[in-house]
């Protein structure tokens, strides 16, 4: 009784695996916290993760001061305070897996703290489809958004000294999640040197930014097979962004896929992607995921999606959750603006995802 | 140990020094709530600390031994019960947990003694009473409880009382289910004794204490769409002596007053409470630390405080637009929020409370720090409440923490504060300047030493 109750306890987009290395980068970002001073190891101390201290120069940036927008040196800093803060409040959305019903302040909180980001990013005038996918892959690593055309040349300077920083130790945390798998599919870097017209930087551990930059030179023309790929998975599972929609558990699970419609984002589009599972997910949510494994994972052997969390007992594996479609789509959709047919990219990478998953499931 | 009005007016409670009397059971501990007993001129004590799981112990009422009132002893276990076990809803496919969030005291009325209890879901009513007599030399009943024959009997005898050893019973009068969707996150008694109000995230309900299959939706804040939901309720409570008014606090740091006489459905406020957020301290977190956590009447009913994450603040009824007082409980924690968020520490949920006067308010902090503060003087002092750090008997200590760079003897640094040991539940003494606080797994007493 209590499996499925347990897999139908989490929200429709559950969390998959390029959370991973998003989750060690968390820890590895902020481990170097003050605690760590003293070198204490509790659980019980701010962020005691026994690491060591790795980037002390992003300490004041990060945590010291009250950071605004306006100062001009720290617009970086806070800028990766954001995305941080970002990544931590999606993490918390989509890693919970209680038995019991999460708690709704804590969500809503958290939901907000999520829109005035997304606020202050379309205001910053952040393209749409990146974020779009950002926040759909939720595998955002260190990438800065990239700003109006005024600072891009000046942020681009800023921001990978910033970047590269911490750069080696995202890797690692990559690395620590997943080695070559998680290389495997993220964007070669000789495809993110060739663009010259880019306006914001990429680092090489962000498949996200390669979303981006894909996505953000011309927008209009990468919409049409981007925006087409996702309409037909769109058309294949029942939209009910509407109330009136019969059960909650579509509403989050759809809420998930329709995430990746993000050219087109309308408001109400992206505020399902942020986690509609106000109404908590029934096993009727996680059935209809199901459904469109069936559609079109068919002929995929989705036995290892399915992590069983009665049997898992292990710490790393209990902690990836069963990844559905959703996921699947939307770590496939940076891959689409590929100048190949819609479903091609989707079967070309599910070969690199088995593998990823084999690695990772630990077989 | 009584302090006399006079006295307890012109020593605040940096000046007082507050004696630990006992530290006693191993239990989680939640919430707790000190009753006055009318009866007893003694005023004996009665706290009720809920459970957080069932393995570590049922809830248990603890009092004060009878025979020595004042005495500086022990405070033990009185009484110990269940009150709710964990259920499956099977609609969604969720555990509801047994843990109690809230215990509210009714006004004694009888010997018994009647408490609120709630979990996620369910709110009971249980009954406490004491048998220490019982009666002996039954006619028709021998002593084993066997019948006798009636024509055995021969000669009649009245039956006598004797003593016997105390035993505490608890028994649930009324079960109030089935009326939240949502997580029940208040409680409170009206001062007509008679009905009460359950708050869960988005909505209000009113009860009668006898009528267990209806309860009056009061106020309910559900938007049609879920997606536009951006504020729950956090907090409510009755006003002390007013029956017709109550307050609720939300996640955005504001507190609504309402009146039942206005209308049915108190969704539009009569007064509403909000302090104007300060621009030079906006950060990220800013409506994460501005979501209230607590809300409670003075005695007097003249004013009430709210507890957000960083500070106390006393607001007068009469004013709407800011606080009266604001208390910082712990500022030295602000720059540390991203770090709090990612371990959901900036989620916890600190109580406060009044102290008999209303001159002073108490509130918990991490490291198993509680903070008073005086309201008339405008000082503070923390103290800590922990067995390394003080014996029975023993004065307390003011903690300090320190925020810059030098340390000096006896502080501590912010770093070094262990943010599990969490003090989330005080409460004081109506009549006496006796505290009550709830570490993780020790509930801590304490007296105003009288010089």
């Amino acid at each position: 009784m209590p499996c499925p109750g347990l897999l139908s306890a989490q929200t429709g987009v559950s969390s998959c695996w390029p959370v991973w290395p998003l989750l060690t980068l968390a820890r590895c970002v902020w481990s170097a916290g003050p605690g760590h001073e003293q070198g204490r190891q509790d659980e019980g101390y701010m962020l005691g993760k026994g690491e060591k201290r790795k980037f002390d120069e992003h300490e004041d940036g990060l945590e010291g001061k009250i950071l605004s927008p306006s100062d001009g040196p720290s617009k970086v800093s806070y800028t990766l305070q954001r995305q941080t803060i970002f990544n931590i409040s999606l993490m918390k959305l989509y890693n919970h897996r209680p038995l019991t019903e999460p708690s709704l302040q804590k969500t809503v909180l958290i939901n907000n703290m999520l829109r005035r980001i997304q606020e202050e990013l379309k205001q910053e005038g952040s393209l749409r489809p990146v974020f779009a996918s950002a926040a759909a892959a939720a595998a955002a690593a260190a990438t800065a958004s990239p700003p109006p055309d005024s600072l891009s040349d000046s942020y681009r300077e800023a921001a990978p000294p910033a970047l590269s920083a911490p750069a080696p130790p995202p890797a690692h945390a990559c690395d620590l999640g997943s080695t070559t798998p998680l290389d495997a599919c993220l964007t070669p870097a000789s495809l993110l040197e060739d663009d010259a017209d880019d306006t914001f930087c990429t680092s090489p551990a962000a498949p996200p930014a390669a979303a981006a930059r894909l996505s953000a030179p011309a927008p209009p023309p990468e919409k049409d097979s981007f925006s087409s790929a996702l309409d037909e998975i769109e058309e294949l599972c029942p939209t009910s962004t509407s109330p009136g929609a019969a059960a909650a558990a579509p509403d989050s699970s759809r809420g998930g896929s329709g995430a990746p419609g993000g050219p087109k984002p309308e408001d109400p589009k992206l505020m399902d992607s942020l986690p509609g599972n106000f109404e908590i997910t029934t096993s009727t949510g996680f059935l209809t995921d199901l459904t469109l494994d069936d559609i079109l994972f068919a002929d995929i052997d989705t036995s290892m999606y399915d992590f069983d969390p009665c049997t898992s007992a292990s710490g790393p594996a209990s902690k990836m959750a069963p990844v559905s479609a959703d996921d699947l789509l939307k770590t496939l959709a940076p891959y689409s603006s590929q100048p190949v047919a819609p479903s091609q990219p989707f079967k070309m990478d599910l070969t690199e995802l088995d593998h990823i998953m084999e690695v990772l499931v630990g077989s | 140990m009584t302090c006399s009005g006079a006295s307890r007016r012109s020593r605040g409670p940096s000046t007082r020094t507050w004696r630990k009397l006992t530290s006693s059971q191993l239990l989680n501990l939640i919430t707790l709530e000190i009753c006055l007993q009318r009866e007893t001129r003694a005023a004996e004590s009665l706290f009720f600390s809920g459970n957080k799981r069932v393995t570590h112990g049922p809830s248990s009422v603890s009092r004060q031994n009878k025979s020595r009132p004042h005495s500086r002893g022990e405070y033990n276990v009185y009484s110990t019960f269940q009150s709710h076990e964990p259920e499956f809803d099977y609609l969604k496919s969720l555990e509801i947990e047994e843990k109690i969030n809230k215990i509210r005291w009714l006004p004694q009325q009888n010997a018994a003694h009647f408490l609120l209890s709630t979990n996620d879901k369910t709110i009971k009513l249980w009954k406490i009473s004491e048998r220490d007599k019982r009666a002996e030399g039954y006619n028709l009943k021998d002593e084993d409880g066997r019948l006798r024959d009636p024509f055995r009997i021969t000669a009649l005898r009245v039956p006598i009382l004797k003593p016997m050893d105390l035993m505490v019973e608890a028994s649930p009068r009324r079960i109030f289910a089935n009326a939240h969707t949502y997580h029940i996150n208040s409680i409170s008694v009206n001062s007509d004794h008679e009905t009460y109000l359950s708050a869960d995230d988005l909505r209000i309900n009113l009860w009668h204490l006898e009528i267990t299959d209806r309860s009056f939706n009061i106020v309910d804040i559900k938007p049609v769409n879920m997606e536009e939901l951006t504020e729950v309720i956090t907090a409510a409570e009755f006003h002390p002596h007013q029956c017709n008014v109550f307050v609720y606090s939300s996640s955005k740091g504001t507190i609504r007053l309402c009146d039942m006489r206005s209308s049915a459905l108190c969704d539009r406020h009569s007064k509403f409470f909000e302090e104007p957020e300060d621009p030079s301290s906006r950060s990220f977190f800013s409506e994460i630390i501005s979501s209230i956590s607590d809300v409670r009447f003075s005695h007097s009913g003249r004013y009430m405080m709210t507890r957000d994450y960083l500070s106390v603040k006393v607001w007068d009824l009469n004013m709407e637009s800011r606080p009266v007082e604001t208390h910082q409980v712990h500022e030295y924690l602000r720059s540390k929020l991203c770090s709090l968020y990612e371990n959901d520490c900036i989620f916890d949920k600190f109580e406060c409370c009044w102290g008999g006067s209303d001159s002073a308010i108490m509130t918990g902090s991490y490291n198993n720090f509680f903070r008073m503060f005086d309201r008339n003087t405008r000082r503070d002092v923390t103290l800590e409440a922990s067995r390394e750090n003080s014996k029975p008997r023993a004065s307390l200590k003011p903690r300090k923490v320190c925020t810059g760079g030098k340390r000096k003897k006896d502080e501590i640094s912010v770093d070094s504060l262990d943010f599990n040991k969490k003090i989330l539940h005080t409460a004081w003494h109506p009549a006496e300047n006796i505290i009550a606080v709830a570490a993780t797994n020790n509930l801590y007493i304490f007296q105003d030493k009288v010089n």
